[in-house]
């Protein structure tokens, strides 16, 4: 596989001879960043600057988020194909690192699938011209290459490995020397995979599937070709709550339970959690109209807010109720 | 923490220990990853019970992480085991997660290329965000993957996290002198741990070590008979002991001494307190022996410097 990286047009999925793109797929990655200290704002547009010269792009509010350039990665491969049907993927997928509020960090890969232009693979040129996008050779159905994709979850990839991709680049940003490599708190690493469905009209939708995999989600989307950005904004901002839910939930809480138990000091995980992890929950509705949609049509059925919020009236009690009484020291 | 557990012999039960140490970890609330660096023949799916990993797993194993660049897979031991006490560990109060990196099936053993250090250490900078503990089973004997971690753990992305060694030995005259070789020799750990930038006296006081298959005079009264038996068996083991205080190998230095059990000589396997109370197979001995061992991972004063 090899990689070039270039400081161009960041998501034309667009054909110049008009082929749309008729699926989406990706991954999200979610771990904290390892380092003791939250990151300044200008060390995270440092971190962030994985190819030189070009733009990080910096957002404060509501929260401070942080994006890499574009890192862009040439595949060729075969698809995996659920049930029938079999087919070739050539093309280039995208990727980047986000960095919010100088503490989490997320790396995302996708691309965009379409119709190849050719029945045999053309000249690298060709494809670099089209970043992110892959075109698919034979023709397998698009439901298929979908289930083949979102099933295809256990390494070694056998399709399109975005695993691998959203993976390195988690990788090579936890390794800069400018991290003090000293973990904060030890809490997993959180793998959202997604697939869209794309059509010319279509709306915005979204449904979540179970995974027999801890720290695995599944996402299916729809929506228009030209949504596609926006679709990839909201499953980082899943990815990112669904991280921030499931830490508190199942790291923080049992934890802080476990040590008021046995007579230890739970109070430094409690607070990180309070002034680290809850400021960050930040639902992205006022981005758009179509992400307030699928934002709360995630809401009506997961009531991820709403749990959220339980785990946090819980660690404010364990809190307390460890200024009250706390632990015995020996 | 990263534990590194290596012997210099086969046979010590150094696979074994570190297993039912890496249990008793996570029963006690700690994340632990288990890795198994025995390239050549993996084990730990075997003594862990997880049938896709039995003698290393298809592809995805640590040697393929390092020669052909894929991901190293994770086994959560509670959803990939067949034995009932990993299986369980999810449903005790307060225990954490045990997972198994697996080694490859037809693995073998390889020369480390220039990129596989800083490889090792993105490895262990990746489990040290999840996981409280990564314990590294080494092969027996001087091998690469011992070059491998040595050379990873003196790069400065790791200097932050903590290294510690255990050396398994049996409680022989042999045995000793082997375990000390591979300390202190000329190929020993400390001075090919100073050829790759480690401080020698630093890395020696990050190493202990653990004595197994010791037959414990107090307990196995059935199979010390006659009188004159026992009373050579108690001047031999105090000759060893003075053997090992003498080879910098003493009671200071000391992390655990695991007893002789019938039942670990013959199944590898990880033990819970039922082997003891419920079907009393295993020792209480045995099991207070790994629970010691364990504990000791963590205790600040005694891995001070000597």
């Amino acid at each position: 596989m090899s990689r070039t990286t270039t400081d161009r047009d960041r998501n034309r999925t667009v054909h110049d001879d008009g082929t749309q793109p008729w699926l989406g797929f990706g991954e999200v990655r979610t771990c904290l960043i390892q380092n003791l200290g939250t990151l300044s704002p200008s060390a995270s547009v440092a971190l962030m600057q994985l190819t030189p010269g070009s733009p990080v792009s910096k957002v404060d509010r509501p929260v401070r988020r942080v994006v890499s350039p574009e890192q862009v990665t040439g595949v060729d491969c075969r698809l995996q194909v659920a049930r029938e049907g079999r087919g070739r993927a050539i093309g280039t997928v995208l990727s980047h690192a986000v960095v919010t509020n100088g503490r989490i960090l997320q790396g995302t890969a996708y691309v965009a699938l379409s119709e190849a232009t050719s029945k045999e693979r053309r000249e690298w040129r060709h494809y670099l011209r089209h970043q992110g996008v892959v075109e698919v050779l034979g023709s397998p159905k698009p439901h298929n290459i979908v289930d083949g994709y979102l099933a295809d979850v256990s390494p070694p990839a056998r399709g399109l490995d975005l695993a691998s991709i959203s993976d390195r680049i988690i990788d090579e940003v936890q390794q800069s020397d400018t991290l003090n490599h000293t973990t904060a708190l030890r809490a997993s690493t959180a793998v959202v995979r997604w697939a869209a469905t794309l059509a010319k009209d279509a709306k915005p939708t979204v449904g979540i599937a179970k995974s027999d995999l801890p720290n695995l989600h599944v996402i299916r989307l729809s929506g228009a070709p030209d949504d596609l950005p926006m679709l990839i904004r909201f499953c980082e901002e899943f990815a990112l709550h669904e991280w921030l839910l499931t830490t508190v939930q199942d790291v923080i809480v049992p934890r802080a339970e476990t040590d008021i138990a046995r007579d230890r000091d739970p109070l430094d995980s409690l607070l990180f959690a309070l002034n680290e992890l809850v400021p960050l929950w930040m639902p992205p509705t006022h981005l758009s109209p179509d992400m307030k949609a699928l934002w709360e049509a995630m809401e009506s059925r997961t009531h991820y807010s709403r749990l959220f919020e339980r785990q946090v009236a819980r660690i404010r009690d364990l809190r307390d109720q460890v200024k009250i009484r706390p632990p015995r020291r020996f | 923490m990263l534990i590194f557990a290596t012997s210099d012999k086969g046979g010590t039960g150094r696979s074994v220990t570190s297993c039912n140490m890496a249990y008793r970890r996570a029963l006690q609330g700690e994340a632990v990853a288990y890795l198994d660096f025995d390239f050549g023949s993996p084990t730990a799916g075997a003594i862990f019970d997880v049938p896709k990993a039995e003698r290393g797993v298809d592809a995805s194993g640590l040697h393929s992480y390092f020669t052909k660049h894929t991901e190293a897979q994770q086994l959560d031991t509670a959803l990939h085991s067949d034995s009932d006490t990993l299986r369980d560990l999810p449903r005790i109060s307060g225990a954490s997660r045990l997972v198994l990196l697996p080694g490859d099936k037809d693995g073998g053993e390889f020369s480390i290329s220039a990129d596989m250090p800083a490889r090792c250490a993105q490895l262990f900078l990746k489990l040290d965000r999840e996981f409280d503990l990564c314990i590294v089973d080494l092969s027996a004997g001087r091998s690469y993957a011992v070059d491998l971690v040595l050379e990873a753990t003196a790069r400065p992305e790791l200097a932050a996290l903590t290294s510690r060694w255990l050396v398994f030995h049996r409680w022989t005259k042999q045995h000793i002198l082997a375990a000390h070789g591979l300390v202190f020799g000329e190929k020993g750990l400390l001075k090919a741990g100073e050829r790759r930038g480690h401080d020698p006296q630093r890395l020696n006081n990050s190493v202990r070590y653990v004595r197994t298959a010791v037959v414990d005079l107090g307990v196995d009264q059935e199979s010390v008979t006659r009188p004159a038996q026992g009373a050579w068996l108690r001047a031999y083991d105090q000759k060893l002991r003075e053997q090992a205080d003498k080879l910098r190998m003493g009671r200071a230095r000391l992390a655990g001494q695991i007893p002789y059990d019938p039942m670990l000589q013959w199944s590898e396997q990880v033990i819970d307190d039922s082997d003891v109370s419920g079907l009393k197979i295993a020792n209480q001995a045995t099991v207070q022996a790994f629970e010691d061992l364990a504990a000791k991972l963590s205790d600040e004063r005694f891995w001070e410097g000597l």
